[in-house]
């Protein structure tokens, strides 16, 4: 029971933390952001996160240009949800809102500078726990299905009136097919050593867009976020997660009435620092950046130059809690 | 528990915080340069036919300082790469396409012309331009939006738009003011080195990181089914990405299909009568080349035979003068005398039908 304890309170304060996602061709970086992992029938998790994506770096293919005059900027604000109806199943969801900055240096001077903001698309997933019969599991194994759902507008224009382009509009007007696994093996090197493993595929659909007379699809996206952690004690009450992951992400490229768009897609390889700050098994805090190691677009595109982003979480068993102080 | 409860309020602040920002329209910050700003801000096209691009005003920098080089030390073009060719009395100057496919325009001083070469790679058009407009000097920017597919400059001195293939301002003070047309020709590198061996050419030292042989845009100026954003109108007596010289003579437009000038080799001279103006259009598929003239010199009617142009002749007339592909005659009785020009520029099938309905081909 002891033991069962401590995994529980081990996944509340790091394997819950979403594996922070990508920017931007899809809008908000959605898929990779769920990360909630099963727990015990009842339980409901929140967690909050603000994603910066500092896009500044231009390349073809896999040569980085000398060129800082463009810089794109993804403000993200996600909010995942994640209920446990059971050991087995649970239901997750995610909500975005966001605001995309573009930047450019005139040649003549100043600055040319577009910003939307929205609410983004949102995430409906059902999740189901492989090895729920066996809470003593050292490994668990999540899988889950669900739809992206298109809530966020295509249809902003700027101040002239003029459609703004897919990448600066919040949502993608697409239903989605969104496949998600999620893996963790505890005690692998000490018994608060975790190792954890988050894929997702989004099987994306086709949208119209630009005046309802052409179909946009995004690219289909694979990615999968995996590394290790462990816990540090700090004090009797308090303690931290650092943890070291590695993201690989490849997208296919867009098209446009079903040819190709050239400068879209691409593969990228990131370093995912992290540290959380536990200060309950309920309630979590946590800091983590995305670093570039390898990128190749398609095209030219500007790209990641760096991530970073803060998320906090809270869970509570309503079967054995008060939610909020108010009674089940 | 309840000492976890307290944070409650705190998460939701950050939520209500991150929710709360109105879902504003975008806010692109007006830039007018260093000029006048602009002050119509109504558009002589349709406005929901004008799309955002993607990489925003001056996301795609114009050549404002271009170097040039001899055709010998010349080492990044293939033979049948294009390029865009400007004749001012002697001097000869050629854009390659492979740079202008990053670039679209450079701002140029060609002995006393100001000139501006645009270049649109979704719609294949390039066209001279005279910067110097109402006797003021501009040069010219990327918009980043497009109409029909197509390139819209801006002017820096007023923050105008203007419509590269209507050839005019279409949005902005100048709005209505229509383009100062020069001259420019385009070929493939192996015709053009031939004939024009002493000429200069731009340099990929432009100023900008780009890999100038990486051709941007996949295989788009080949793909017929590859359309970007949509277009007013199209029209399928050819494929999309055929290239056509399109001339225009008052409300009369024509296109010339340009593989179809003779196409076993050689120039093919076409007399014709557009609009009740005679005109000469002569073209090589073999050269990937096309150009149109008024067939009159000094108020004469001229009938023209195809030329040689291994020995840097495009046609020549009844009174023996030869000229070259700027419409320049090089040897005869009217040698340094130039054919008067028509407007006409060579694009994309498609971007022709889009523009100009029903057009003749």
């Amino acid at each position: 029971m002891i033991r069962t304890s401590f995994l529980f309170f081990l996944l509340c304060g790091l394997g819950t933390h979403g594996l922070m996602g990508q920017c931007c061709s899809g809008g908000v970086p959605i898929a990779s952001n769920l990360g909630l992992t099963a727990k015990p029938g009842g339980t409901l998790q929140f967690q909050a996160t603000y994603d910066y994506n500092n896009l500044t770096d231009f390349f073809t293919g896999n040569r980085e240009l000398d060129d800082d005059s463009r810089i794109r900027i993804t403000h993200s604000f996600l909010l995942e949800t994640n209920y446990d109806i059971s050991s087995a199943f649970a239901v997750n969801t995610l909500f975005s809102f966001v605001s995309q900055v573009r930047r450019i240096r005139l040649q003549s001077g100043g600055i040319d500078e577009t910003i939307n903001n929205g609410v983004g698309d949102a995430i409906l997933l059902l999740k189901y726990n492989v090895f729920h019969k066996n809470p003593q599991s050292k490994t668990q194994i999540t899988i889950g299905a669900g739809p992206k759902i298109p809530l966020g507008r295509i249809d902003f224009t700027d101040n002239n009136g003029i459609l703004l382009p897919a990448d600066l509009q919040p949502g993608t007007g697409a239903w989605d097919a969104l496949f998600w696994t999620n893996i963790n093996q505890f005690d692998i090197i000490r018994p608060t050593t975790l190792f954890t493993a988050i894929a997702s595929y989004r099987a994306t659909s086709t949208a119209r867009r630009n005046n309802n007379i052409q179909d946009y699809k995004f690219g289909n996206e694979f990615q999968v976020q995996a590394g290790i952690s462990d816990r540090f004690l700090i004090g009797k009450k308090y303690s931290i997660d650092p943890s070291i992951l590695f993201r690989f992400r490849t997208v296919e490229r867009d098209l446009i009435d079903d040819v190709a768009f050239e400068s879209t897609g691409g593969t990228y390889l990131y370093w995912v620092p992290s540290i959380s700050f536990n200060f309950s098994p309920q309630f979590s805090a946590r800091a983590f950046s995305n670093i570039p190691l390898y990128r190749e677009v398609g095209g030219g595109q500007v790209t990641t130059a760096y991530k970073l982003g803060f998320s906090i979480y809270y869970s509570i068993n309503t079967r054995k809690n008060t939610l909020f102080g108010l009674p089940n | 528990m309840k000492r976890s409860i307290k944070y409650i309020p705190l998460l939701l602040a950050c939520l209500l915080w991150a929710t709360s920002c109105n879902d504003n329209a975008a806010n692109p910050t007006p830039q007018p340069g260093n000029g006048t700003p602009a002050t119509n801000n109504s558009w002589l096209i349709p406005q929901e036919q004008i799309f955002d691009g993607g990489p925003g005003k001056d996301g795609i920098p114009s050549i404002d300082n271009p170097n040039f080089i001899s055709v010998d030390q010349v080492d990044f073009l293939n033979d049948s790469d294009l390029i865009i060719g400007f004749r001012e009395a002697s001097t000869v100057r050629g854009y390659p396409h492979p740079i202008l496919d990053w670039h679209e325009i450079v701002n140029d001083d060609v002995g006393n012309a100001r000139i501006a070469i645009t270049y649109c790679p979704l719609t294949g058009t390039a066209t001279g331009w005279n910067r110097v407009i109402d006797g003021t000097e501009t040069t010219f920017g990327v918009s980043g939006l497009l109409y029909n597919t197509n390139l819209i400059p801006y002017d820096r001195n007023t923050d105008s738009n203007w419509s590269q293939m209507r050839l005019d301002c279409v949005q902005g003070a100048l709005k209505g003011t229509a383009v100062d047309l020069f001259q420019v020709v385009e070929t493939t590198w192996a015709t053009w080195k031939e004939l024009y061996p002493d000429s200069e050419v731009m340099s990929t030292n432009t100023g900008f990181s780009r890999n100038y042989r990486v051709y941007p845009y996949g295989d788009y100026r080949t793909n017929d089914n590859s359309l970007i954003f949509p277009v007013a109108n199209e029209d399928g007596r050819l494929g999309r990405k055929e290239r056509v010289l399109g001339v225009q003579v008052g409300a009369f437009t024509k296109a010339y299909q340009i593989s179809s000038f003779s196409p076993s080799g050689g120039v093919e001279v076409r007399q014709e009568d557009l609009g009740g103006e005679p005109v000469v259009v002569a073209g090589s598929a073999s050269e990937n080349l096309a150009v149109a003239y008024k067939s009159t010199l000094n108020g004469e009617a001229l009938t023209f035979q195809p030329g040689d142009l291994s020995t840097g002749v495009l046609m020549t007339d009844q009174n023996g003068n030869e000229y070259d592909v700027f419409g320049y005659a090089t040897a005869g009785p009217a040698k340094g005398a130039q054919l008067g020009r028509v407007k006409s520029y060579i694009g994309f099938w498609f971007a022709w039908a889009a523009f100009f309905p029903n057009l003749a081909l």
